[in-house]
């Protein structure tokens, strides 16, 4: 069946962009990871930011490892090949996601409770004593820059290529950005004296980042234990998936029909009848044309052995 | 996007200020408008390795200021609790980086050599968040420190 050992033809390049912009990912971060170390100081806003930018790690790597499996042949002892990986590689990312919104939202309740008042002194520079606070905007505003760029280009191309990973490391990305802001707002406040600034910032954009974590997390599963495929970055069902569904029905009138999702590709099981050879799966996706790859696979099992 | 526009152009305005960063308590306009701050003296802050430190310190803050000092002395403990509720504005002792109190106040530069037995160094400390009132002190630990006067 065509789909199931390689990358599909109409997604191939979209995969060799989203390899490219990960690995972009990955050095961009690092930089900033290497940046903001440098400028931490004892702003507790600025070391959240850090430790979120390390979390932010994980999205690219667990899909550079992905994508290096899917593209593998189903091996001797992996006989259904590695469209799973992907899978796992999402439930990964989305515990990322998820534990970064609720890191953020720990941090900055403590924060206000405890009435914590971050101390930002001088820095020596060129012969020169400057605020630290400045230093720590620079560093800030350097680590919004890449992960809006690449969360941006990163959405149409899970889109095409019905990535969850890719989604949710865009989502990721977005969290950083967003993060990065706070900090520049905590910076400021403090800067105001407004000791309280930062962490209410980071309070009210921790609350998206859990929604969204939570909703990875939800799909994740769904995913894992064979639930209805899933529209990309959503807990409602998948448009295309109720279409098939509904065509198969039409088909097999009174057989069980069962989808799942494996990664970004549909497997469809037609429960109750005997094989039907002269089904065409390309034409039978209900789609765009250009989509049906997704369909990966469709097997049917007789009425005796269901 | 337009918030984030917003935020930048709000840090640069801000940058063009010269009054950032502010005290959230407001501790050194509230000392050069009252001329007075208070400090506390660690017992044992003073001694053949760092009296003459902890004098130009203070008398260097005193400059900066044009506010008197307020001086009084005793165990750490009761200093650096008085200082973390605001009733005194700089503690000058004895401290370890690793102490349990390094979270709950601002340890600064030191000012002076180690002290024996424990190879504790005289610091300069401040409350949490004073950032202006620790540039401050930060300024003057380094003069001291650099051998200035």
């Amino acid at each position: 069946m065509s789909g199931l050992d390689t990358v599909p033809a109409p997604i191939r390049e979209d995969m060799k962009r989203a390899i490219r912009l990960e690995w972009f990912n990955v050095g961009f971060t690092l930089s900033i990871i290497v940046v903001m170390g440098l400028v931490l100081g004892n702003s507790q806003t600025m070391k959240t930011a850090w430790i979120e930018d390390a979390l932010g790690l994980i999205p690219p790597i667990v899909f550079l490892v992905a994508s290096h499996f899917e593209r593998k042949k189903a091996t001797r002892d992996y006989r259904y090949g590695f469209h799973r990986v992907h899978s796992l590689a999402f439930l990964i990312a989305a515990v990322a996601l998820a534990s970064v919104g609720a890191f953020l939202l720990k941090d900055s309740v403590m924060t206000l409770v405890s009435r914590e008042h971050a101390t930002v002194g001088t820095i020596h520079l060129f012969g020169h004593g400057f605020w630290l606070g400045w230093l720590m905007i620079a560093a800030q505003i350097y680590s919004i820059v890449p992960p809006l760029v690449i969360g941006h280009l990163e959405l149409p191309v899970s889109e095409r290529m019905q990535d969850e990973v890719l989604h949710t490391d865009a989502k990721m990305n977005k969290a950083n950005w967003q993060t990065g802001a706070a900090g520049i707002a905590g910076i400021v406040g403090l800067g105001m004296g407004w000791w309280w600034a930062d962490a209410s910032a980071a309070a009210f954009i921790s609350i998206g980042i859990i929604s969204d974590g939570w909703k990875a997390l939800r799909v994740a599963a769904a995913e894992l234990v064979d639930g209805m495929p899933r529209e990309l970055g959503s807990t409602r069902l998948d448009p295309e998936a109720k279409r098939l569904l509904k065509k198969l029905q039409e088909q097999y009138p009174g057989a069980d029909i069962r989808l799942r999702e494996t990664g970004r590709y549909i497997h469809a099981e037609v429960c109750g009848v005997d094989p039907d050879r002269r089904q065409d799966i390309e034409a039978l996706w209900p789609g765009e044309p250009e989509r049906s790859w997704r369909l990966a696979q469709l097997s049917f099992v007789p009425p005796d052995q269901d | 996007m337009k918030s984030l526009a917003l935020l930048l152009f709000l840090s640069a305005s801000i940058a063009g200020c010269g009054s950032v960063p502010r005290d959230p308590d407001g501790t050194l306009e509230r000392v050069r408008s009252t001329h007075g701050f208070r400090v506390g003296l660690i017992a044992d802050a003073g001694g053949p390795a760092g009296d003459s430190e902890v004098a130009a310190f203070i008398a260097g803050v005193s400059r900066a200021t044009g506010a008197r000092p307020i001086v009084r002395r005793g165990a750490s403990e009761p200093l650096l609790l008085d200082l973390e509720a605001g009733r005194l504005d700089l503690v000058l002792g004895p401290i370890s980086p690793k102490s349990p109190w390094a979270d709950e106040v601002a340890i600064l530069r030191p000012i002076a050599e180690p002290v024996a037995p424990q190879h504790l160094v005289v610091t300069p400390i401040a409350r949490n968040g004073e950032n202006r009132w620790i540039m401050l002190l930060e300024r003057e630990a380094d003069r001291v420190a650099g051998g200035g006067r």
